[in-house]
């Protein structure tokens, strides 16, 4: 466990001196409030000794401020389940707890009062428990003292006992605090005080000592404007003014290029069992269940301290530039920089790699985010760029906008109850993103599984359809330990970007969306479009398991995740150029081969380079107008502006071969002067009412492409060179251009589409 | 452009989680994936075996469990040579969905495919729950030509099972491809190609696409 650490402890600072009463009211106060945030937030601490509490400012401080490390040792061991020690020290195990030593030896709230009662005794003593007895003394005094005691309290009888042990110790405790330890120390947890309880009667004792300006030492509270500056100006020339959350700095520690792993086993804290196949067990059956030299193979843990070295960190961080450190959007906006998108050039995987980089998005993102939701905006923008890995979870929660009510509704859905898909679940959990290490673990699969029957009740029109555990992983990762806010998450996603993908029957959103998938891929590469036709090659082979988990089940998390970062900032109709992008990377190998070589180049995904697919879906997605995009089945979740079609069905989907355009995305073109329009309709038709600038060349039944191309060659070889759009504009019934448009597709012609609607829809604008 | 003599579509069926991937990668790849991922509609694996002299491929579509996964595995049985049904020996359930894949084999598969059962997962035998008999006289009850029990992990007649479809339907399509010589060399003789016999001449191409 990597926590902030505070050179001196409680116990090894000389606490024996100022026992004066300040002093021990003092830490009693502080202690009690941590204890009792530590309950209020559901965590029994277990292990709180004197070396647990350490001195945030230097002792010679007449009150010093503490801190509690290790207090979540008990807690993340699943209350000492998923241990076969003892989480708790000796001198400070509670009654409950040493009846049980043999055991599980399980810890209640109440036992931390116990261990707190313990540590005032020892203050007021100026000696620890632990100077006056071994661990066995210890135990065998404190459970003949019980059994003797019966109930009440245990403080008188233990004092006696110390006094036997040291006799010239002197022992004089003020009354009101040997009140307090009295109640701390009730053998019958029932009657033990709760550490709410001390606070109150702490207040009450010293009405005259104000607790809570003891924390406010440092605070800037009373300054006036001028000493603040002053002060600021100060600090950022030692660069003091660089003070990070622990996450922030343990993850630049990392990146640094130390490893917890490593250093702990180079100084021989961790050791490795050498030889490691002493370590194997006799007999494996089954599951990988192991049996035989358990002992070799049990993990030894001790509750030690040590200290990470962080020099590398330190003297790395000096280099980091001023700006970079205590980056300002206000100040920028100030001195009239202008918030442009500079995409830096680098990958992305080496961005995420690079300090002087991270320590900039770190700094800018957790101010974007402290001030959301009034700077989403900001937000927005810096997205775009990229997020920082380390805030990626909460910016994702921001740009999915997910509330509090979301949140909320997690907290009230029965994930007990047997449901009909628990059986799959069981059957899929266990194979979900394995070659993740937090996803092998018993806890993910758990998470995992009330995640999905939380988000399945509560959405009782949709089923469990395999991937959606794949689509489920990224949002547990990101929020392993907020799990309504993993549970937010994942309910807007699918809302957004796979608007009833999970129905029960959900086959005509699915044909819709290829539909539309294999006109855009005619749009942007008619000739790899035909190819794959040629060969049969159809997306229901190969693009079920991209688009119905959004990517989730053939990327591994790493690149998903980065791709998702991108997708997040876009509307529902992103994912279709995501899938172009993949063909577009493979289209050298996939023009070359045939039916059997195309399968398998999808059935096991290759190593595709990442920034490629994002750099190209992004154009893509600025490329094609959107409406081409249009599916009557998608989400509401659309761009700015954007203009539905007309609804076919499946079956007239089918007879196209290029998207169609609304009459207003046209328009845009136009006046860009970005388009080639071809009206199809009869000389006649034409000269009545036509679109300025648009070409006319009769196509029919009885028309040959051949012949179609001595007249309109020209036009469409220059709107080729100059990749424009070519649209041809019919009547309402639209068969001649979808005649023309295919043979336009199948002679390798880009960007073909179709007024939707035909002439009429401008008509009647 | 490889050279083989016949190309056969092979298609894997069953319940999820009843080891269809697994079976196909430990034949393709000589790998056993553990944690290998749920099958998303439908994954594909080629390998060339030899029966006899001649070099067969067998492309084998390995689909998905899931039962939702049916509307779109449907179009999938469409000309399939063989179609491997498979189920876990440790898991009754997956037995009792027999008749409803047979059901689903019926109404889209060819009438004349070769079907085999398949119950997986043997190297579970302290966990079995269906007995080889009982799968035995089920493959017999319903016209499977072919009944076989596997072990992807141990790899227990993994390679058979796949040898055994290639052998089978090699064998059927040499008998074909005779019988198509012989009825050749007859029509041949009055000189007249027959629309049948075009037929015939086409299903042999589709069946041996290079």
């Amino acid at each position: 466990m990597v926590s902030e650490q505070f050179d001196i402890t409680l116990r090894h600072s000389n606490f024996k001196k100022p026992t004066n009463e300040d002093f021990i009211f003092n830490i009693a106060y502080q202690l009690a409030e941590i204890i009792n945030f530590c309950h209020k937030n559901l965590i029994i601490i277990g292990y709180l000794t004197m070396n647990s509490i350490v001195l945030e400012s230097k002792i010679s401080h007449e009150l010093p401020s503490i801190k509690l490390s290790q207090y979540g040792y008990y807690y993340v061991s699943g209350n000492n389940a998923d241990v076969d020690y003892v989480i708790g020290s000796p001198w400070y195990l509670s009654p409950e707890r040493l009846a049980q030593l043999n055991n599980k030896c399980n810890a209640i709230y109440k036992s931390d009062i116990w261990a707190f009662g313990i540590i005032l005794l020892e203050i007021c003593l100026g000696k620890c428990l632990s100077d006056i007895w071994g661990i066995k003394q210890i135990i065998s005094i404190l459970s003949s003292l019980i059994r003797k005691t019966k109930e009440g309290s245990l403080l008188q009888p233990l004092i006696e006992a110390i006094r036997m042990a040291s006799p010239n110790l002197q022992i004089e405790i003020e009354l009101s605090i040997v009140s307090i330890i009295e109640e701390c120390l009730q053998i019958l947890p029932s009657q033990r005080i709760s550490a709410r309880n001390i606070l109150d009667r702490l207040r009450i004792l010293k009405p005259t000592t104000n607790f809570e300006i003891i924390n406010m030492k440092n605070s800037c509270q009373n300054l006036t404007i001028q000493e603040l500056e002053i002060q600021i100006k100060k600090s950022i020339k030692v660069k003091q003014c660089y003070e990070r959350p622990l996450n922030e700095l343990f993850f630049l520690w990392k990146l640094c290029g130390s490893s917890v792993e490593n250093i702990l086993i180079n100084r021989g804290i961790i050791k490795l069992k050498q030889p490691p196949a002493h370590t194997l067990p006799f007999i494996i059956i089954n599951n990988f269940r192991m049996f035989g030299n358990e002992d070799a193979r049990k993990l030894d843990t001790t509750f030690s301290i040590y200290a990470l070295p962080n020099r590398n960190l330190k003297s790395r961080l000096m280099s980091v530039s001023i700006e970079n450190l205590c980056y300002s959007f206000e100040l920028d906006l100030a001195l009239g920089k202008r918030n442009t998108i500079e995409l830096n050039s680098q990958s992305i995987f080496v961005r995420e790699r690079d300090i002087d980089y991270q320590v900039l998005r770190m700094g800018q993102f957790s101010k974007l985010l402290r001030a959301y939701p009034y700077k989403k905006d900001f937000l927005l923008l810096e997205s775009r760029k990229d997020i920082p890995p380390i805030y990626r979870g909460k910016v994702w929660a921001a740009l999915l906008d997910v509330m509090d009510r979301a949140r909320r509704e997690f907290k009230q859905i029965d994930t007990i109850t047997e449901q009909v898909s628990d059986r799959q679940l069981q059957v899929d959990i266990p194979r979900c993103h394995q070659y993740d290490e937090l996803m092998t673990s018993p806890a993910a699969h758990y998470k995992l599984k009330i995640l999905l029957k939380a988000w399945l009740s509560s959405h009782p029109n949709y089923v469990y359809w395999q991937g959606l555990d794949s689509l489920t992983a990224p949002f547990l990762i990101l929020h392993f330990n907020d799990m309504p806010m993993a549970f937010g998450c994942l309910k807007s996603f699918v809302s957004r970007y796979l608007y009833n993908f999970f129905l029960r029957d959900n086959s005509a959103i699915i044909q819709e969306y290829l539909a539309v998938f294999m006109h855009i891929l005619a749009f942007i590469d008619s000739e790899l479009y035909t190819h794959l036709l040629k060969l049969e090659f159809r997306p229901e082979l190969f693009a079920i398991p991209w688009f119905l988990t959004c990517f989730a089940h053939v990327l591994p998390l790493g690149k998903l995740m980065h791709l998702w970062d991108v997708l997040l900032l876009s509307d529902s109709s992103f994912g279709l150029f995501i899938g172009i992008a993949i063909l577009i990377h493979l289209r050298n190998q996939l023009i070359n081969s045939q039916f059997n070589d195309a399968i398998l180049l999808f059935s096991d995904l290759p190593d595709i380079s990442i920034d490629n697919i994002l750099i190209n879906s992004k154009k893509f997605y600025q490329d094609v107008p959107p409406s081409c995009t249009y599916r009557q089945h998608s989400s509401k979740f659309l761009r700015e502006g954007f203009t539905p079609l007309s609804n076919l069905s499946y079956e007239e989907l089918l007879n196209y071969h290029c998207p169609r355009i609304s009459s207003q995305d046209l328009n845009k073109l136009v006046s860009q002067q970005l388009v080639l329009i071809i009206d199809v309709r009869p000389q006649l038709e034409y000269s009545v009412y036509s679109l300025p600038g648009s070409l006319n060349y009769p196509y029919t039944n009885y028309s040959s492409f051949e012949q179609a191309i001595q007249h309109i060659g020209t036009a469409l070889e220059t709107a080729r060179l100059n990749e424009h759009v070519i649209c041809f504009v019919d009547n309402v019934d639209l068969n001649c251009a979808k005649m023309i448009s295919k043979e336009c597709v199948t002679n390798g012609y880009n960007r073909i589409c179709i007024l939707d609607g035909g002439i009429k829809s401008i008509m009647t604008k | 452009m490889e050279d083989y003599k016949y190309l056969f579509k092979v298609v894997l069926v069953g319940n999820a989680g009843v080891g269809k991937t697994c079976l196909v990668r430990k034949f393709t790849q000589g790998i056993f994936p553990p944690g290998q991922s749920a099958t998303i509609g439908v994954d594909f694996m080629i390998k060339t075996v030899k029966v006899g002299e001649d070099k067969i491929k067998l492309q084998i579509w390995d689909t998905a469990g899931q039962e939702r996964f049916r509307s779109i595995t449907q179009s999938y049985y469409r000309s399939a040579h063989a179609i491997v049904l498979v189920y876990d020996v440790a898991c009754q359930p997956s037995f009792d969905c027999l008749p409803e894949w047979l059901g689903e084999i019926e109404q889209y598969a060819n009438r004349k495919v070769l079907k085999i059962l398949v119950g997986n997962k043997v190297d579970k035998e302290d966990e079995r729950e269906v007995p080889e008999r009982i799968g035995k006289n089920f493959a017999d009850a319903n016209g499977f030509d072919y009944f076989l029990e596997t072990s992807a992990l141990d790899a227990t007649n993994v390679d058979t099972l796949f040898q055994e479809v290639a052998t089978r339907l090699t064998n059927d399509m040499k008998l074909t491809d005779e019988r198509f010589h012989n009825f050749k060399s007859n029509e041949n003789r009055d000189g007249n190609i027959s629309i049948l016999d075009r037929v015939l001449e086409r299903a042999k191409c589709a069946n041996c696409r290079t």
